[in-house]
């Protein structure tokens, strides 16, 4: 008995997740086809490209709260510079990944390099990269020049499925591999464990901090621009939801797998879009995905801590 | 690798740093705006001052823990919009004001509750409890401001003034010196400052860490209510989204306290002096009229000064 | 009988599984030092926390000056008149002493301007009464571990304890500080105290107890006068073997114009003032001094930890630019820590991570992907060659024994094919059995062609493990010498700057 609730509450989250899809099957019409799952698919891009980038920061064990900063920024970088150069989506790009990774280089720097509290940097630059974000339009949309190469990147197909789908899949499964079978994956995790450590064993833990920054800036940014392709213009909201989203998407996996990777992300990124999806399909009032959500968040991290603190009480050898 | 940090400038900062950019500012900006010294610009700085300050002094608790929250602003704004849901009720002053306060402190000892005894970090949580915050705020006021026939006696607290006092400040002055002296002369707060330093010795020395972090966190949001009343007040309305603007501003008010400090940690007088900065800065930059996100980006800024002042402590990887 | 302060009778301590303590008896006299060793596990820090309150016991009686007890938990225990000191200290870092002594956790409100000042006064007191030195207007962060030794104990003394634990409390101290410490002992001793001092080094026991007992597999083995007792036969009822304090190997001597591995020149930093010396293949060379000598400075200058102001080493005739311990263990010097928790160990990952973290080149195949068989195959071979004990080598290992933890820490250099290993207190904290286990791998190591620097305070440990010696003191080297050349007496004086 005591197993079985043992097992309950170490999944109580995946099967709360479960459930909720098991009734949104149930009970909404139309939820169990086609249309749906690939609206869920395309739904949950953004959210898993951005977690991906929160993946890296997390398991090294430093917090981005500037993840929708940069989103916002980079995606109004890259429609500023189409709309300016009159519709190149190469210059667009280009820019806005460049901006986006200098917003990670700046994270990383102050918190990396200079050694300040994670926390209290990115909070900070998540201010400055939302006001500079302010200077392209002072507020407004950028909307003209858009090319069709440009909303290709979201909107386009290959074949029958979608580009940018592939293009996730891709993404992710080279981060799968580097994380489990390159050194940069050993290094991440031992940094965020215990940096000292890392460092005494040869670990280039600077570096391996500023890579995660870098690389949480980069995939924001790139999910601002996607945002962007999706609906052909930037606005200075774009990235308003992605840093709740993001941590609960990230929270997820760590509470099921025990460590933040990059397959848990993307398994929680598919369940939490799901949920979306079918919130949206009940025509249920939007604030209240957002309670749900953060709520979900908390679950999941009583339940990533609690089973932790389950697992230190057990010890093998001396007192 | 780095080797030891400049320590010989920082370490010498001291309140009076705070005391020299305050005159500082106050010339600037006389200079640059005539209206800056006129009486109804004083006042607003004294206001918005009594609300940013408010605030700050309650967080001021957690980050001498050295814990986070990220929640506070949105407990605001949902503790704005119940007092004028409770005064359209028909509730008298005193009891809306209590009921909100009450449901204020609710919410805060669920922060504090997997903060302190849980022991999560506490930036995970109250990431999600400002989300829970803004979703019960949007439930009960869909995102609308909540209008209400509210009594003289509780809009006097937010702009009425005695003896050219506003009543706001004087709240806030009174708040001041009842925090002061909770942080400064009771035994709790020198839990707080034991806890804040090191945890786990605090705890082995008879300390018990999980009841002062649920104690501080339940304070803080008795603090936010406080500002919540004085700023529904001012306004004559429950405003959604009124706690958004002052997050960032209450922060910067803290760390900068925190880093002009001999000590490196948080004080009620270094809060107190980066509310002044804050609301000079705030009132500044409005009258100049630079556009608001202008006060965003320098308050990144300020927020990454404080944090270079503290660089003395981070030489190296440890 | 009037003279025993504290008794012991028939304890037995039981956790789910083991029986960690069996018909434990024990007693102590009032204003006797009374020693209690053993080896890690037998059962000397169970029955130590049971005296202080934060075990209770399955089975038995205590009586404090004849009165039966039950001690409910440590703020009992303190109020019974049972303080303890232990190695890691407890203390505020923010805080001054008097403020760490006195902590305000009761009361409630300070009105009181002089407050400060009175506490001020209070902890000079007792600080006096001991006959020591403390800064009282310095946060305690940035005292020394001996100033917080001391603190702790002027703590402890506070509280008028009739009994009074000393927990392994000379770890992190050197002679000069271990002598203070003692003096401050026995003056609690005067004081009317009676001492039980924990310890895992028997020299000290002879200079400073009265009885010493003896613990091994969670019972009392025995207890004798330390008058009328050798260090051998305490040893032989510790461990049930014979201690063997020889040498492993002979010292070797190398000769003097071959091309030395490693060549220090005038290496200084904050710290250290232009320190030069020359290492060589198959030779253990012993870096001793005080604590704050600057041992484990130099150590951290040749790992890449830190860099130095100026001066330079040469590994193999090729000057050495280390930004980075990656950088240093590239060109072949690891560097076994002083701290292992802190240091030495990732707790969450597995064995095999944390040992193959610093040579991950080593187990990547052509495509540079992590090959799980071959790594697998590399740790178990080390993990067996220093008889690793472990459940399974997936296993987190944090979840190891402090000496298990240590073998494979050293098991990571020896996979680092390494040129230089330096090993930083190598034995600290670590029993009699169990040292001569890690100066047989040591010196394993250094047989197989590998040059080793030892940085120790434990000037027993020097003489037992190395070929020559250098000897620092304030940051410059004092003396150099061949291990042939010198004795322990002649050692400690040198450490202390003084010469016979």
């Amino acid at each position: 008995m005591k197993r079985l609730m043992a097992f309950l509450f170490k999944n109580s989250i995946l099967l709360i997740v479960l459930a909720v899809v098991l009734y949104f099957c149930l009970r909404v019409p139309g939820f169990l086809s086609i249309t749906t799952l690939k609206n869920i698919l395309m739904n949950s891009i953004a959210i898993s490209i951005i977690a991906l980038g929160l993946t890296f920061v997390l398991s090294v064990n430093k917090w981005d709260v500037s993840i929708g900063s940069t989103a916002s920024l980079s995606a109004m970088t890259t429609c500023y510079l189409i709309q300016v150069s009159g519709g190149s989506t190469f210059l667009g790009l280009v820019g806005g990944l460049a901006v986006a990774l200098l917003c990670g280089f700046l994270n990383g720097l102050l918190v990396a390099k200079l050694h300040f509290e994670d926390i209290v940097a990115t909070i900070a630059t998540q201010s400055l990269f939302f006001g500079l974000a302010f200077l392209y339009a002072g507020g407004y949309e950028i909307y003209k020049n858009m090319r069709p190469s440009f909303r290709f990147i979201f909107n386009g197909n290959l074949g029958v499925v979608p580009f940018v789908l592939v293009l996730t899949v891709v993404i992710y499964t080279i981060a799968d591999i580097f994380f489990r079978k390159k050194k940069i994956g050993r290094w991440l995790y031992s940094t965020g464990n215990n940096p000292r450590a890392a460092l005494f064993s040869a670990v280039p833990v600077e570096r391996v901090i500023m890579i995660a920054y870098l690389l949480s800036g980069l995939f924001a940014g790139f999910a601002g621009i996607l945002g962007a392709s999706e609906h052909g213009r930037a606005w200075i909201l774009l990235g308003q939801g992605y840093l709740l989203t993001g941590y609960c998407v990230v929270f997820l996996g760590i509470s099921i797998f025990e460590k933040p990777t990059p397959f848990g992300t993307l398994l929680s990124a598919f369940f939490i879009s799901t949920i979306r999806t079918g919130f949206v399909m009940e025509n249920v009032i939007y604030y209240l995905s957002d309670i749900v959500i953060g709520l979900l968040l908390l679950g999941a991290v009583v339940v990533s801590n609690e089973k932790k603190i389950v697992h230190q009480n057990y010890k093998v050898g001396e007192l | 690798m780095s080797s030891n940090g400049n320590n010989g400038f920082f370490r010498r900062l001291s309140y009076n740093i705070g005391l020299v950019i305050i005159a500082l500012m106050f010339v600037f900006f006389s200079l640059v705006s005539d209206f800056f010294l006129s009486i109804p610009n004083v006042l607003n700085i004294l206001h918005h001052g009594a609300i940013l300050g408010t605030l700050a002094l309650g967080v001021t608790y957690i980050i001498i823990l050295g814990e986070m929250d990220i929640s506070f602003a949105n407990l605001m704004s949902f503790a704005s919009v119940l007092v004028a849901i409770f005064l359209r009720y028909g509730y008298s002053s005193l009891v809306s004001i209590v009921f909100a306060t009450a449901i204020s402190v609710l919410l805060g000892t669920a922060n504090g509750f997997f903060v302190g005894y849980r022991g999560y970090s506490s930036i995970a949580v109250t990431l999600a409890t400002s989300n829970l915050f803004l979703g019960l705020n949007y439930t009960v006021s869909k995102g609308r401001p909540i209008y209400a026939a509210m009594p003289d006696t509780f809009l006097a607290i937010g702009q009425n003034s005695i003896i050219g006092v506003p009543i706001s400040v004087i709240l806030l002055i009174i708040v001041s010196v009842v925090t002061y002296f909770i942080i400064h002369a009771t035994s709790y707060g020198q839990k707080l400052y034991a806890v804040g330093s090191d945890q786990d010795s605090a705890r082995v020395m008879g300390i018990n860490v999980r009841l002062v972090k649920l104690v501080a966190f339940i304070t803080a949001s008795i603090y936010v209510a406080i500002s919540a009343v004085i700023s529904t007040s001012r306004l004559g309305s429950g405003q959604p989204i009124v706690g958004s603007p002052y997050f960032l501003e209450t922060l910067a008010a803290v760390f900068f306290g925190k880093a002009i400090s001999r000590q490196n940690v948080s004080t009620v007088i270094g809060t107190l002096t980066g509310t002044v900065v804050l609301s000079i800065l705030f009132n500044g930059v409005t009258l100049l009229g630079l556009p608001s996100y202008i006060y965003q980006l320098v308050l990144g800024l300020v927020l990454i000064f404080a944090m270079l002042a503290t660089i003395k402590r981070r030489t190296k990887m440890v | 009988m009037s003279d025993i302060v504290l008794e012991a009778k028939g304890i037995y301590k039981y956790f789910p599984g083991t029986e960690a303590l069996k018909n434990v008896n024990f007693e102590l006299r009032k204003g006797e030092i009374h020693a209690l060793v053993g080896e890690n596990g037998a059962g000397k820090s169970t029955f130590v926390k049971i005296l202080t309150g934060v075990y209770s016991m399955s089975l038995g009686r205590i009586k404090i000056e004849g009165n039966e007890v039950k001690i409910r938990n440590p703020l009992h225990a303190e109020s019974l008149g049972i303080t303890a000191v232990h190695q890691n200290i407890a203390y505020i870092p923010l805080f001054d002493v008097s403020t760490n002594m006195f902590m305000n956790i009761s009361g409630k409100v300070i009105l009181d301007r002089k407050y400060k000042a009175k506490l001020r006064e209070k902890a000079r007191n007792y600080i006096d009464q001991l006959g020591i030195e403390l800064p009282l207007n310095v946060p305690c962060g940035e005292l020394t571990p001996s100033q917080l030794q001391t603190m702790s104990l002027a703590r402890a003394f506070s509280k008028n304890p009739k009994i009074l634990l000393a927990d392994e409390v000379t770890s992190s101290l050197d002679r000069d500080e271990i002598e203070k410490l003692f003096k401050q002992l026995r003056k609690l001793r005067e004081k009317g105290v009676s001492i039980i001092y924990i310890t895992h080094h028997l020299d000290e026991v002879f200079e400073l107890c009265d009885r010493v007992t003896i613990f091994k597999d969670g019972v009392c083995v025995n207890t004798h006068e330390v008058s009328s007792v050798s260090m051998e036969q305490v040893v032989r009822e510790m461990t049930g073997k014979i201690l063997n304090k020889n040498r492993i190997r002979e010292p070797v001597r190398v000769p003097a114009n071959s091309r030395a591995l490693l060549v220090v020149k005038d290496l200084s930093d904050n710290i250290v003032k232009h320190v030069s010396f020359s290492l060589e293949k198959g030779e253990i060379l012993g870096v001793t001094g005080l604590v704050g000598a600057g041992k484990t400075e130099i150590a951290h200058m040749l790992f890449g930890v830190t860099t130095p102001k100026s001066g330079e080493f040469y590994l193999e005739g090729k000057k050495c630019h280390f930004k980075s311990p990656s950088d240093a263990v590239k060109n072949g010097i690891y560097l076994v820590p002083e701290d292992r928790l802190r240091d030495g160990i990732i707790p969450d990952l597995s064995i095999t991570w944390n040992m193959t973290l610093p040579v991950l080149n080593k187990v990547l195949n052509k495509f540079k992907f992590i090959n799980n068989k071959h790594e697998k195959n590399l740790v178990q071979g080390v993990a067996n060659k220093l008889s690793v004990k472990y459940a399974s080598l997936n296993q987190r290992i944090k979840y190891l024994s402090g000496g298990n933890q240590q073998k494979v820490i050293t098991g990571k250099a020896m996979l680092a094919g390494l040129k230089v290993c330096i090993f930083d207190e190598p034995t600290q904290g670590v029993d009699v059995g169990a040292r001569r286990e890690i100066y047989s791998q040591i010196t394993k190591i250094a047989e197989d062609g590998k040059a080793i620097l030892v940085c120790s305070s434990d000037i027993e440990e020097i003489m037992t493990l190395c070929d020559r010696v250098i000897v620092l003191r304030k940051g410059s080297i004092v003396a150099e010498k061949h291990i042939t050349e010198v004795n322990k007496e002649e050692l400690a004086l040198l450490c202390q700057g003084l010469q016979r």
